[in-house]
């Protein structure tokens, strides 16, 4: 059981350190590793393993069927989050592989592939990643998105990636189970750049990636040329090891470079990008890979044909971090926010004040969600939110509201479920007090209590106490909400600082 | 065996701290508090979880809920909104100060208005409560002090907290007199003394002059903001300067930790009092911005240390007594004693500036915190006791004249004037053919017009055409037993008069008193209804559970008969509404549901015993 909790623990850790959420993440994966010492994951994560999804390596191509429906020219908008505490009720499907990676299922290798995973690491958001896979040196793309700045790709076309073409096949069946053979599917992306996030250690420099086209379950051909007719998807892969099947062959066919869009409004670029520049010289990106899941994988421009002669790269054990790569947002030429030998006029602090500088350019995620997906995103925390409720991890949800309640403050929804689960919360806390008109004593010494692990509020109330106030007056002097202060006190009871009512 | 007399108490109701005592057996003694502390914090708060604090519990939390938390509420009480003091003090207040419809103060505590007086009397209440608790039983007449230089309004203030506070207060006296009161001065002691007061907020020297049973309060003067609070402050910037220079923390922005400054700050400067050094151990006082563990403070504070960083204040302290003595034009060698009042007095290095000045040694004996309170025991006692020697006399706090040419004041009856009173003088026109007089009724000490004040004017109109000074008018003074002073202006010639009756007024009208008691009888009437129905739930609760154990019993004694089945139907129907009851808070419905309950207990224990029979 406590094994059993220690996972959802550990997935809701998952969610949140992929929210952005580190220290409620670390606080999760400490309540996990406590009710299960043996949870490796746990550890991992605590020891600063990223989450899966938190991986800035190449995107994995295999993608699934469900691709964001926002076309071409609107802005880029979040995918809805997948929900880490949902139960798998069902046979994941292909498109659950994000939500498997979250969770540590391990799903069976798909034909059908997401394209969730490609939008995550473009944006930066917390679309958890699935695989990786090597891909074509970065330098080629991000030059066309730099070409891109303002005008759109198809302006010039030296500058555009050619399409590559890419053949998905399904995976072998593992463990006998029973997986259809699927066909060979085609990916015809037009204007569409295979998009690749930033070397593991450095953070998302751009604010908006180009939109991802639009999909068909199966085949998508966007102003390109269409691509051949695919069978309908296979039947979702059951739940398995997940081992590395026998090296595949995956085309996908990208058909022309995505046009570029200018950023949101509500991202303000650190720098205004210029009207032109010159163009790094093109370097073919290399056409055969195999990814660490032992996938195959093999590309071909299709259209317009690439200028350089192709460049065979051999499969890679593990992917090398693709090279820096120049955000949209800075000069020309730099590498990265602080290339100043390239932006020798930057000053961040001047941009965005002093203390903000850092998280203005390294977080994506200050990209607004539209209603919908806030919406959707509130809807996923509060399922998680409940989960966990049903299993009585109280404060475990209480971080999640509180979350869904940052980003929906008014949210009547987050509001009710806060209400009932501080009163729940406080009733617990309050229950450790015993009898509130009791006078607490401190049990320890002055030398004794200087080693306890206890921040300036916990040091507040523990000096408040004295020998002559109540608990009852605690909360009253505490100046902090009541439910702060029982939990406070009931942490200093747990800890044998205090003595209970 | 004589009847017991009623308990009588003298209060010291201070700006920062307020003292409770009586006597008994013949001396004076101070009534511990519940909370087992002497002094209780003048400090009244409104918590955020909307409970009422009064005394230290308000007062420690005072930093962290500062709107919503009074103190030195007495700097306030019984001032207009719009004169300067009130004006000047709204400024430097956390609080939030509200002009009531007389131009009376008001205070805002969440969404409630208070008045001045409200809030003195809840300070009041509990120190009565803590007499009650002394006494065990009711405790209803007592003395209040108040300084040397409150005004009329002020004192009536006072009075109408008394009132509120369900307290009759006999009479308001100085403290300066309260002290020497204490030190039994007045009986064996006639001559100068002087009385150096240095509490929490404010700082009073007064002159007295006692003879023959009068104490006369000669010359007065201070600083209301002055007091042990800024010795606190001067430690608590040094405390946090160190700090912010190690840290680079300023601990003064934190509400949590600058409570926890104040506190230590307190602590630590009344140690030294008593010791050489004292340590400063504030764990856990600040979390750094970017994270990781929490802060210590750990300092040593010296006596020589505190002295030196307060000597300023105790330099001001002795530039205001050579002021006062000057003004008083008096010598500090024509003073027959000195007394020493207030906490802060207890400082060394305070006593060591005044032993200096004044070239005498301080009296000794009373302790300087409660020495107000005592004297004030002490003449509560002379007054309700008919066997005391002590002759006490009410009289006019300060002069009372009328305005005339020039803007000057001609005072008809002096201050210490024995009370009832009446005095009548004859004024002239200043004008030639003036037909009307103004006549402006002044109270204070100073000499001009517009320093004192006003406490009601009218108009004397008809007066026949005549050179200056031919018409005379007779100005008439009375002050009647109750305080209540009446004027009036009479032309000699015609007989013509036109009076006005000057009531003092705490801020409060006659009307708004009387619904704030009505207000208050309410309260207390709910407070006992919801006392009540808390204990009736409790026995409804225990019936409740009587009847549900009784219920399998009945059940297997009486199965299958149609009496049993009834009644336990019934029963049931009788603990649903007992359960709904129990919610309820209306006495009636759990008052009901006892009763049907009681009647169903005894029904199935009487069948039980007869089928057990």
């Amino acid at each position: 059981m406590s094994k059993d909790r220690a996972a959802q623990l550990v997935e809701a850790g998952i969610w949140l350190k992929l929210s952005g959420d580190r220290e409620g993440a670390r606080k999760l994966f400490e309540r996990a590793l406590k009710l299960d010492p043996q949870n490796e994951k746990a550890a991992q994560l605590l020891a600063g393993a990223p989450a899966p999804g938190e991986s800035e390596l190449p995107p994995a191509e295999p993608v699934a069927p469900a691709p964001p429906q926002a076309p071409m020219a609107s802005q880029p908008t979040p995918m809805p989050m997948p929900n880490p505490f949902e139960p798998p009720a069902s046979s994941p499907s292909a498109n659950d592989l994000d939500w498997g990676m979250a969770t540590g299922f391990k799903v069976a290798a798909s034909a059908e592939a997401s394209l969730e995973s490609d939008w995550g690491r473009m944006t930066g958001s917390t679309t958890p990643a699935p695989p990786p896979v090597p891909v074509a040196p970065p330098a080629k793309q991000t030059a066309m998105l730099w070409n891109s700045s303002g005008s759109g790709l198809t302006a010039a076309p030296k500058q555009t990636l050619p399409g590559w073409g890419m053949t998905v096949r399904p995976a072998e069946p593992l463990h006998g189970s029973a997986m259809p053979e699927l066909a060979p599917q085609t990916i015809s992306l037009s204007g569409a750049a295979p998009a690749e996030s930033p070397p593991r250690s450095t953070p998302p420099l751009f604010s908006a990636p180009p939109p991802m086209p639009e999909l068909q379950p199966q085949t998508v051909n966007i102003g390109g040329d269409p691509g051949p007719e695919v069978p309908p998807p296979s039947t979702p892969p059951l739940f398995g090891s997940f081992e590395p099947p026998t090296p595949d062959v995956r085309t996908v066919e990208i058909a022309g470079a995505a046009p570029w869009e200018p950023p949101p409004a509500s991202t303000p670029p650190l720098f205004e990008s210029p009207p032109s520049f010159e163009t790094p010289p093109f370097i073919e990106p290399p056409r055969t890979a195999t990814d660490p899941m032992g996938f195959a994988w093999s590309w071909s421009a299709s259209s317009p044909a690439p200028q350089a002669p192709p460049l065979d790269v051999p499969p890679l054990e593990t992917p090398e971090p693709p090279a820096p790569r120049p955000s949209p947002w800075l000069a020309p030429r730099a590498e990265s926010a602080w290339d100043a030998r390239s932006n020798p006029g930057i000053k961040l602090e001047a941009v965005v004040g002093h203390d903000r500088a850092l998280d203005l350019i390294s977080s994506d995620s200050k990209l607004q969600p539209g209603p919908q997906t806030r919406k959707d995103e509130i809807r996923a925390i509060l399922r998680g939110a409940r989960d966990l409720l049903e299993l009585d991890d109280h404060t475990g949800a209480m971080e999640l509201i509180l979350k869904a309640q940052h980003i929906s403050p008014d949210d009547p929804d987050v509001l009710a479920m806060r209400e009932r689960s501080e009163k729940t919360l406080l009733n617990m806390f309050e229950s450790k007090l015993g009898k509130l008109e009791t006078i607490p004593r401190v049990l320890l010494k002055d030398d004794e209590i200087i080693w306890l692990n206890l921040d300036h509020r916990a040091g507040f109330v523990l000096a408040q106490i004295d020998g002559t106030v109540s608990f009852d007056d605690l909360f009253s002097v505490s100046g902090m909400s009541r439910i702060d202060t029982a939990r406070i006190l009931a942490q200093l009871i747990e800890e044998g600082v205090i003595n209970r009512g | 065996m004589a009847a017991e007399r009623e308990p009588v108490i003298g209060i010291d109701l201070g700006t920062t701290n307020s003292v409770v005592a009586t006597v008994q057996s013949g001396s004076p003694v101070v009534i511990r508090g519940r909370s087992g502390s002497n002094l209780l914090p003048s400090v009244v708060a409104l918590s955020k979880t909307g409970k009422m604090l009064v005394g230290q519990i308000a007062k420690r939390q005072a930093i962290t809920n500062p709107t919503d938390t009074v103190y030195a509420s007495k700097r306030l009480i019984g001032r207009k909104f719009s004169a300067a003091q009130t004006q000047d003090s709204v400024k430097g207040l956390p609080y939030t100060l509200e002009v009531g419809e007389h131009d009376d103060i008001r205070i805002k505590l969440g969404e409630k208005q208070y008045a001045l007086p409200e809030i003195s009397a809840m300070v009041l209440r509990e120190l009565k409560l803590d007499a009650e608790a002394h006494f065990g039983r009711s405790v209803k007449k007592a003395i209040i002090t108040v300084p040397a230089y409150f005004n009329d309004g002020q004192r009536q203030a006072t009075k109408d907290a008394g009132r509120i506070a369900g307290l009759e207060v006999l009479r308001i006296i100085n403290e300066p007199t309260a002290a020497a009161l204490a030190y039994g001065f007045g009986k064996n002691i006639n001559g100068k003394i002087a009385v150096f007061d240095l509490g929490g907020g404010t700082f009073d020297i007064s002159v007295m002059e006692i003879g023959n049973g009068v104490f006369d309060v000669i010359a007065t003067g201070g600083d209301t903001f002055l007091g042990g609070e800024d010795f606190d402050n001067t430690v608590i910037e040094w405390l946090a300067g160190d700090f912010l220079r190690e840290h680079n923390i300023n601990l003064k922005q934190d509400r949590m930790a600058l409570q926890r400054l104040k506190d230590a700050a307190e602590k630590a400067k009344i140690e030294l009092s008593t010791s050489k050094e004292t340590q400063v151990n504030l764990p856990f006082i600040s979390t750094p911005v970017g994270g990781g563990s929490a802060l210590h403070l750990q300092k040593t504070l010296t006596r020589e240390k505190l002295e030196e960083l307060t000597a300023a204040l105790v330099a001001r302290t002795i530039t205001m007594c050579e002021q006062v003595l000057t003004e008083a034009r008096v010598k500090p060698v024509d003073l027959r004693e000195m007394i020493l009042v207030g906490g802060m007095t207890r400082m060394p290095r305070v006593q060591e500036a005044v032993k200096q000045y004044f070239r005498r040694d301080p009296c000794k004996g009373v302790h300087p915190d409660e020495v107000v309170a005592l004297g004030a025991a002490v003449q509560a006692e002379a007054l309700t006791n008919e066997a005391s020697d002590v002759v006490l006399l009410d009289v006019t706090p300060q002069s009372l004249g009328v305005a005339i040419a020039g803007g000057y004041v001609r005072r008809l009856i002096p201050k210490n004037t024995t009370v009832p009173t009446s005095v009548t003088e004859v004024f002239n026109t200043s004008r030639d053919n003036q037909t009307t007089v103004k006549i402006m009724v002044l109270q204070g000490e100073a000499d001009v017009a517009h320093q004192n004040e006003l406490l009601g004017e009218f108009i004397l109109t008809g007066l026949r055409l005549a050179k200056r000074g031919e018409v005379e008018i007779d100005v008439i003074f009375e002050i009647n037993s109750e305080g209540l002073v009446s004027v009036a202006a009479r032309d000699k010639e015609t007989g013509q008069q036109q009076s006005i009756q000057v009531t003092a007024s705490g801020g409060l009208t006659q009307d708004e008193l009387k619904k704030i008691l009505e207000e208050q009888a309410d309260m207390l009437l709910e407070a006992k209804v919801e006392e009540e129905v808390k204990v009736k739930r409790l026995e409804l609760k225990s019936l409740m559970n009587e009847v549900s154990e009784l219920m399998p019993q009945l059940q297997k004694a009486t199965l299958g008969s149609e009496f049993g089945q009834d009644a336990l139907a019934k029963a049931k129907q009788a603990l649903e509404v007992a359960k709904a009851a129990g919610e309820a808070t209306e006495l009636k419905r759990v008052t009901d549901s006892i009763d049907t309950l009681t009647r169903t207990v005894s029904l199935f224990k009487g069948v039980l015993q007869r089928i057990g029979r």
